[in-house]
């Protein structure tokens, strides 16, 4: 690689951040689109490897070492030069590809002797990056587009008993997740730290919209629990009910998991059976 | 489709699941709602397989699979409880016209979700060799340890829930055998009073995490009445 002009971290990113790019005849990129659908391949795999002490950092490092090799002089140059990168880094998966993009950005102006950030200005760039997409992926993905996927799917089987919200589930998160990890790869890639900041402004009211029509289909699936299609008895309407009540009352208050509120509640309804069958 | 051949099928489902709920591709299949249909169509049994899968879909909302927690292993828990449903369906007629496999099924996934835990917990552990592994070649200037380190991490999942399935639907399926050969009526009395407690606790658990902020709660409460009114009132 070229000698890089290295600057701290600090001394970057607000102005990348905070300033218009100035009016400049556009420098020639040095990776491919080739390379970066092999980082986009290797995103697949982030979290292979995922531990508690680096958690996806052996991930990261995979998927950055197509544009590594590319700008390095042979493989034990990439491969050394990939050692800091494989330390800690956590984000969520899907968001995970706008710091591969950035960080690739970023080593991309090195290798072309431009103002960049050094190793240790990397380092703090991703962590900073990890929990601030972290911040904007995990409500986006876990809190909004899965519950509104899962919930479509379970009406689907409540109101229908059809099957088909299984192919809902798969392919409209993966049209979503999939779209938006080749989206931040490339655009990190294309933007550097200028597309961060406007991300969070941009996915900020659509994960609000996505929960607010999430919540709309979980009131038609308790609908479904309290007035089963089709009819059901007086008795399933009122268990019904008290399952939803101690669901919204009690679940996140105690200090039990899904799991065990589940195999609690199995339990005791299975005991009840057993002594007092001629309920 | 033969008994031995929807047995083979489910275990490599157990580790496909696996795989995907957090090493590799990361699409989604490992949504209850998602193997456990698959699940059900292997034994022939797919509105079983939705069933359970759309229950433990609900209950899997409450998992957030963030930062470092170990979530409940319910990928391979739905694939368990599913087909040891499926194979206890026609061992006792009676319980498995009220539904009593499903019950038992579903006592299979919570435990099977609730071992997997510690299990997940303890591959992760695995890993940090691994990882450390990695960082030492790529320090000897040897790129290709990255590649090799991710797909045995992959496998490594994979094998982990193969096995782990295998095993749980082994002892579930012998200790639910039993049961029901001995009358699992009882299963099926408590899966007419337990299923529409399990349905409604799941919803409810879901809602109560949609609807922080007074908006979210107000749009919620007015649409389910809404809802409410609308099944009430509309023609049979």
């Amino acid at each position: 690689m070229n000698e890089p002009k290295a600057v701290a971290a600090e001394a970057v990113v607000p102005e990348a951040v905070a300033s218009p790019p100035v009016v400049a005849p556009p420098a020639p990129r040095l990776l491919p689109a080739r390379t970066l659908w092999a980082m986009f391949g290797r995103l697949m795999l982030l979290q292979a490897v995922w531990n508690y002490e680096r958690m996806q950092g052996i991930g990261f490092a995979h998927a950055l070492s197509p544009a590594v090799r590319k700008l390095a002089k042979d493989d034990a140059e990439a491969a050394r030069s990939l050692v800091p990168q494989a330390g800690y880094f956590n984000t969520h998966p899907v968001m995970a590809a706008v710091a591969v993009g950035v960080v690739a950005d970023q080593l991309e102006r090195r290798a072309r002797g431009e103002t960049a950030l050094d190793d240790a200005g990397i380092l703090r760039v991703k962590q900073a990056l990890g929990s601030s997409l972290a911040a904007i992926g995990d409500p986006l993905f876990w809190n909004a587009v899965r519950p509104l996927l899962a919930l479509t799917a379970v009406y689907g089987w409540r109101d229908d008993r059809s099957w088909l919200g299984a192919l809902t589930i798969v392919a409209g998160y993966n049209a979503f997740a999939l779209g938006y990890r080749l989206r931040g790869l490339f655009q990190g890639y294309a933007r550097g730290l200028s597309y961060v900041a406007q991300l969070a402004r941009r996915l900020g009211p659509m994960t609000s919209g996505l929960r607010t029509i999430a919540g709309v289909i979980a009131a038609l699936v308790v609908s479904t629990v309290l007035l089963p299609t089709g009819g059901g008895t007086a008795t399933q309407a009122i268990l019904g009910m008290a399952g939803v009540a101690l669901g919204l009352m009690f679940f996140g208050a105690a200090r039990l998991g899904p799991g065990e509120w589940g195999l609690g509640i199995v339990l005791i309804v299975l005991a009840w059976a057993t002594l007092a069958p001629g309920f | 489709m033969t008994t031995s051949a929807s047995v083979l099928l489910t275990v490599v489902w157990g580790g496909v699941v696996a795989a995907d709920s957090a090493a590799f591709l990361q699409l989604l299949l490992s949504q209850p709602f998602v193997c456990g249909t698959v699940a059900g169509a292997l034994w022939g049994h797919t509105a079983l397989g939705c069933e359970l899968g759309a229950i433990l879909q609900l209950f899997s909302l409450g998992v957030l699979p963030i930062g470092g927690r170990p979530p409940e292993d319910f990928p391979v828990g739905t694939v368990v409880g599913v087909a040891v449903a499926a194979v206890l369906t026609g061992v006792d007629p009676v319980a498995s016209a009220q539904g009593g496999p499903l019950l038992f099924g579903l006592v299979a996934a919570f435990v099977t979700a609730l071992v997997g835990r510690s299990l997940l917990v303890w591959l992760r552990h695995r890993n940090e060799g691994l990882a450390r592994w990695t960082e030492t070649r790529l320090a000897a200037g040897d790129l290709g340890a990255l590649d090799r380190a991710q797909w045995a991490g992959a496998a490594q999942t994979f094998a982990f829930g193969m096995g782990w399935t295998a095993l749980a639907l082994s002892v579930f399926a012998f200790v639910g055998e039993a049961l029901f050969r001995g009358g699992g009526v009882a299963f099926g009395r408590a899966w007419q009073i337990g299923s529409p407690i399990l349905w409604g606790f799941g919803i409810g658990s879901v809602a109560r995490g949609l609807t922080r902020g007074n908006r979210a709660r107000i749009v919620f409460w007015t649409a389910l009445v809404g809802f409410l009114a609308l099944r009430l009132w509309q023609p049979t």
